[in-house]
């Protein structure tokens, strides 16, 4: 009776919990690469990230901030309320199902960042802020001008962010400087969503990873 | 020592010291529940078949003195070790099909540590692996559409160098 399968028996006939088990062993870059492999490993991966992800010590947070992922953070006044996560292989339509919630992460808090150059502190390599210019994108358009923050006294994501965030309101205070110009700043007085993505560049002798600073519309990450 | 029977699927019946089957928490309670004694009785495990429960029975044999595993559920999940003991290194070097049938076989017999090693051996077959080996590895049919392929694709698009 029991012995009906008697083949073919494959990591993914196993019972959900146990694939998440198995999962839960990878260090946190392979567990996304591993979203990837298909549709019921993403879904363990949706339903076990969020709570998992707090587990991750910072060499998980480094690597995701690094990785090729896009972290979002919400904005509240000059505080970092909330921090979503979206994994490479975020394919599913619904969007609920893209955005992990990490707010509760307490590697926001570590020091993750490290000096690599003696003028910026950097988590891997140069830190720049883009302003794309699309859409209602542009009403914070840095004219396409990147605006290289200085990460002098940033040693966790959580002051990361906030200091990209001041620095980008300081440069648009600065209007002579025509390189920031935020068409409806009152809108900063509200939440902010940044998003963070990553693009990586040549320069000489450095491979620079560059960070796109957009917002984000809010129905983009569901909730 | 007493001696217990155990019953496959398949109807073997294959005698364990209490002891050794007694690293199956399915076993242990259910010999409490009858007072410990099934000397002439052989427990059935329905859903084990002899090849995999006398694989099973090797592993408990060998660690049948092992102290019971830490309680502490959370706090040691924190920083997961794929690190796997020699002996059970070796126990492991099975095929797949027969990989998986202990790990089955360990979940419904509930020994944890044998589910542990199992999960462990499965999550090292992973690791550094593409995601496109990793298929090949465990024949997993990628079963993304082509639009969410394409997506993955464009998300990819920012780590090319």
């Amino acid at each position: 009776m029991a012995s009906q399968r008697p083949s073919s028996r494959n990591l993914l006939s196993l019972p959900v919990e146990i694939q998440a088990e198995i999962l839960s062993y990878l260090p946190f870059e392979e567990l996304v690469l591993a979203s990837g492999i298909c549709k019921l490993w993403y879904e363990i991966f949706n339903e076990t990230g969020s709570c998992k992800v707090a587990k991750y010590s910072s060499d998980g947070i480094h690597n995701l901030l690094a990785g090729y992922n896009r972290v979002v953070f919400v904005i509240g006044g000059d505080i970092l309320k909330k921090c979503y996560f979206m994994p490479l292989f975020a394919v599913m339509d619904d969007a609920e199902m893209r955005w992990i919630d990490i707010s509760e992460c307490k590697v926001l808090d570590e020091k993750v960042l490290c000096r690599l150059q003696s003028e910026h502190w950097k988590m891997k390599s140069n830190f720049f802020v883009y302003q794309k210019l699309e859409g209602y994108i542009q009403g914070y358009g840095t004219r396409g001008k990147p605006i290289t923050v200085d990460f002098n006294h940033c040693f966790t994501v959580r002051q990361l962010v906030n200091h990209t965030v001041s620095t980008l309101r300081k440069e648009a205070d600065n209007s002579e400087l025509g390189s920031v110009q935020f068409i409806e700043p009152q809108e900063l007085l509200g939440d902010l969503e940044v998003e963070f993505s990553r693009v990586r560049i040549k320069e000489p002798g450095i491979l620079s990873t560059v960070w796109c600073v957009t917002p984000v519309e809010s129905d983009k990450k569901g909730q | 020592m007493s001696t217990i029977k155990l019953l496959s699927s398949d109807n073997a019946e294959l005698a364990v010291d209490k002891e050794v089957a007694e690293r199956s928490i399915l076993i242990k309670n259910m010999l409490e529940d009858v007072g410990g004694d099934m000397s002439d009785q052989a427990i059935p495990i329905p859903n084990v078949n002899e090849a995999v429960l006398r694989k099973v029975i090797e592993w408990c044999e060998h660690h049948k003195s092992d102290p019971p595993p830490p309680a502490d559920e959370d706090s040691d999940s924190r920083k997961k070790s794929t690190d796997i003991e020699e002996w059970d290194q070796k126990f492991m070097q099975v095929d797949q099909e027969m990989l998986f049938e202990i790990i089955l076989a360990a979940n419904y017999l509930d020994i944890k540590p044998l589910l542990d090693v199992g999960c462990k051996t499965v999550a090292n077959m992973i690791k550094g692996k593409s995601p496109e080996e990793i298929r090949k590895t465990f024949n997993i049919q990628n079963d993304f559409t082509p639009e969410e392929e394409d997506q993955i694709r464009r998300e990819n698009e920012w780590a090319e160098e």
